[in-house]
Parts: C-alpha cells; structure tokens; sequence
C-alpha cells in the first residue's frame, strides 16, 4: 500500500484538493507500515530534528531564505536478514549486509517527515515578501543502527519520493508544491542541495534551493 | 589556594616516600595528586573573593528561568524617509541546555526560550506625528563559547537564532495596522551575574501597507537585561598542565 500510494503521488499532482487527500492516504499507509517493538535492541522506530539555514532562487530573480525545520518519525520497515554461518573473524560483523543493494536502492526504513520553512527575500528581484512551505513527505532509507535516525543514511528511492505540501505568500497566495533535495554530507552537518516546484502545470515556478543543516 | 596546597603537599609525598604499611592511619589522608586535576572556583560562597567572573553558563541548566530586558532604540524607516526613536520591553522565559558538538551550538545555540517584545516608537520629525506599536513573539537561541574563560560573559546569536525571525502585530500612526517580522542580533555582555549589556542592531518587515509593498524598517538599540539564575551553579575548570604533574 505504501508503494500504491508513492506511485500515485507522481501519477496526479495537478489538483491541490486531490494532493492533499494523496498525502493523507500516504500517512495512513505509511503507519500502517509502522512495527512497534520498543523492547527490542537495536531500536525498530526513531525520531529525529533536523534544522536548516536554507535558500531558494529562480530565474526570475526571486532570492529568498530563512530557516526550516524537519521533524522525521519512522521505524524499521524490513529486517536485516539472518547470517546463516556468522564468521569468527573479529570485525567481520562490520562487514556489508548481503542485502546491501536492497538497502541502498530501496530502503529498509521508512516513515513521515514534516517539514516547516520560512523564506524572506526579494521577489522577481525589486519588491520584499515571505514564503511560508509547509511540506510533508514519506521517506524511505538505509539500515539506521540507533534511536536517533541518522538522516544522511538515503536510499536512492528514499530521494526520489519528493515533500509534498503548500507555499504560501510571495504575493500570489497558497501554492501546491513539490520538493526534492539531495543531502551530502555526514551525520554532523549536511549541505543539501535541492529544488522546489510550485504550482506544478499550470503557472509554475521552479526554485534551486541550496540548505545547510544539521541534525539536533 | 586550593591549587598551591594541593602541590605543596604533592611536593611533601614525594620527600617522604611511601607510607609503612604497618601502624595506625593518620586522621588526615594527603589526596593523591592525580585526583587534583580540576579545581571548583566558583559557587555563591566564592564570589566574596572576586576573582570569578560573570559566566553565561552559571544559570541553572535545563530548567526556563525568567529573563527582563529593556532597551532604547532609534530606527529609520527609509520608505517614509523618517527617523523614529523609543524603547522596547521584552519579558521571556530561557533555558540553558547541554548542546554538543560545538558546532550544533554555533547553529541552534545552547539557550533557548520564548521571549514577548513589545517595541514603541515615536517620530523625531517635527509635525510628523507618526508613531509605531509593535507586539510579537520570538524565539531567542543564542550561542555562549565554553572553552575560553574571558568569552563566558559574552553571549551571541546562533545562526538560527538570527534566521528565526519575531513575528507580531504593528499599530502604526497614520499607516493602518500591519504583520511584521524582525530579525535581531543581540550581542550581549554580562556586566554582574545577572545582569547584561546588549547592543541589538534589527530589521523589521512591515506587511500590508497601503501601496501592497512590504516596508523595511532599521533599528538599533541599547538595552539592560536582567535573568534569573535559578539554583547556584558550581562550574569546574582545568588548571593549567604545567602546575599539576
């Protein structure tokens, strides 16, 4: 069902009204996919605050930035597979996963991530004005080890799946929006190139956006 | 003093040797030097001796204490080509966290809160008239070094505390009422344990005027804040390497 609905997400995003009741049927699969073993070692769910210093431009000399907050929740959608013949080789446990091309392209975790951004700038490059985005987007990545989930862990599905929501202001009211951004970086400080595609099809606006982040 | 003791008596073990193992222990054990490796200085008690000095990080950690400031300020509207002047209020209630690395404290800071600032500004142009009234909320995060003793009374603004901008409602004389957004940048300098001198240079956007533009308005100010400390806290420091072997 998660799946069902991250294909439909690409198939219909010309409606803000269909977006939205999208959205809501990509949280409730996503929690349905939720596993809750919260005595169980390493941890199957975590959290995790990211904050970003973040700034957006376009063509039409539009410059704006602010901050932006991420609040991600997700558990542990696929185990890690069972070794039959562990080795005794000391460290030999670091060693790759034989899943690990599932794990990289696909994900084994997975959940929501909230997203809240503030933009302040020039707009079309002569008069000020705010962007408010708010963006909600189902994630998917690589094996975490701990509670805390480590947000620079991507799968490349995991970056695919674009933050789906409203952006509201620069003078021209609420805007469906599509985002997608690419954190390089390790678990300390990320630089998360990025874009962001207002009002998908119909007078449309694409942003680069370029954020520094770094995880609470 | 409790520096010098302790190398006095390291100085005296190593004269003497070791102890026999026979016979009574003496009432008063000589601590090992290698125990000797941080020195409390500071606690209320101490402060009658006047070589401690204020220290951000001497509120009381994890805990929302109240803080009060006031400030004078002068601004210019270069929309409007007027110069104002008043005063600002700002009452809120901070916490001081743990946050490390370092580099998480230059981001989101290691005191945080919610802070009400109310500013009042009034035109210094004869016949003019206007006047400003502004009311918001704010999230104040700002940044306190913790490796160097002399920047400990010195407090800066987090990056994100320079992003977050405070948002609130602005009266203004004769425009109508509008939105507005301040970024500010306070620096401040503690000039008693609980109390700050700050420079606060700002920007603030006024929304919704009547020509549809968004209005900046530059302010500067001067303020005295005062915080409450909550429970004395005792900071450790390393003495330097060279006095202890």
């Amino acid at each position: 069902m998660h799946f069902v609905g991250l294909s439909l997400i690409g198939l219909d995003c010309g409606s803000m009204g269909r977006a939205i009741v999208l959205a809501g049927l990509l949280a409730i699969s996503t929690a349905a996919c939720f596993e809750w073993a919260p005595d169980r070692y390493p941890p199957t769910s975590g959290l995790r605050w990211t904050g970003d210093a973040r700034v957006a431009g376009s063509k039409d000399s539009t410059v704006a930035g602010g901050p932006a907050v991420r609040f991600r929740f997700g558990s542990e959608l696929r185990e890690p597979p069972s070794r039959d013949n562990p080795s005794e080789v000391p460290g030999d446990e670091q060693a790759p996963a034989p899943d690990a091309w599932l794990d990289g392209l696909v994900g084994s975790w997975g959940g929501l991530e909230l997203s809240l951004a503030a933009l302040t700038g020039a707009i079309a490059g002569h008069r000020m004005g705010t962007l408010a985005v708010a963006g909600l987007r189902p994630w998917l990545s690589r094996r975490q080890s701990n509670w805390f989930l480590r947000t620079e862990q991507v799968s490349l599905l995991g970056l695919l799946i674009p933050d789906v929501g409203i952006a509201y202001g620069m003078g021209a009211g609420a805007h469906f929006q599509l985002g997608w951004e690419l954190p390089l970086g390790g678990e300390s400080f990320q630089i998360v190139p990025g874009m962001m595609w207002l009002s998908p099809g119909a007078a449309q606006r694409l942003f680069g956006t370029l954020a520094f982040r770094v995880q609470m | 003093m409790l520096v010098p003791a302790l190398l006095a008596s390291a100085a005296w073990a190593r004269e003497t040797g070791p102890e026999p193992e026979a016979g009574p222990k003496p009432e008063t054990e000589t601590p090992p030097v290698s125990d000797a490796r941080a020195v409390p200085i500071i606690g209320y008690g101490y402060e009658e001796e006047s070589f401690d000095p204020p220290a951000w990080r001497r509120q009381q950690s994890g805990h929302p204490l109240l803080r009060l400031a006031g400030a004078a300020s002068y601004a210019r509207l270069p929309a409007e080509g007027l110069g104002y002047a008043g005063g600002s209020l700002s009452v809120g209630y901070l916490g001081s966290f743990s946050v490390s690395p370092e580099l998480k404290r230059w981001f989101f800071g290691c005191v945080f809160g919610v802070e009400a600032r109310g500013h009042v500004l009034r035109s210094l142009d004869a016949g003019s008239g206007a006047w400003l009234f502004a009311a918001g909320l704010t999230i104040p995060m700002s940044f306190i070094a913790h490796q160097s003793i002399s920047l400990e009374r010195v407090s800066v603004p987090s990056l994100f505390g320079l992003l977050v901008p405070e948002a609130g409602i602005a009266l203004r004389s004769p425009q109508p009422a509008s939105f507005y957004l301040r970024w500010s940048a306070p620096i401040a300098v503690l000039i008693d344990k609980n109390v700050a001198v700050e420079l606060v240079p700002a920007m603030s956007l006024l929304y919704r005027t009547p020509t549809g533009a968004v209005t900046p308005l530059w302010q500067v100010s001067l303020a005295f804040s005062w915080r409450d400390l909550g429970r004395p806290v005792i900071l450790v420091r390393s003495p330097a390497p060279s006095r202890i072997q």
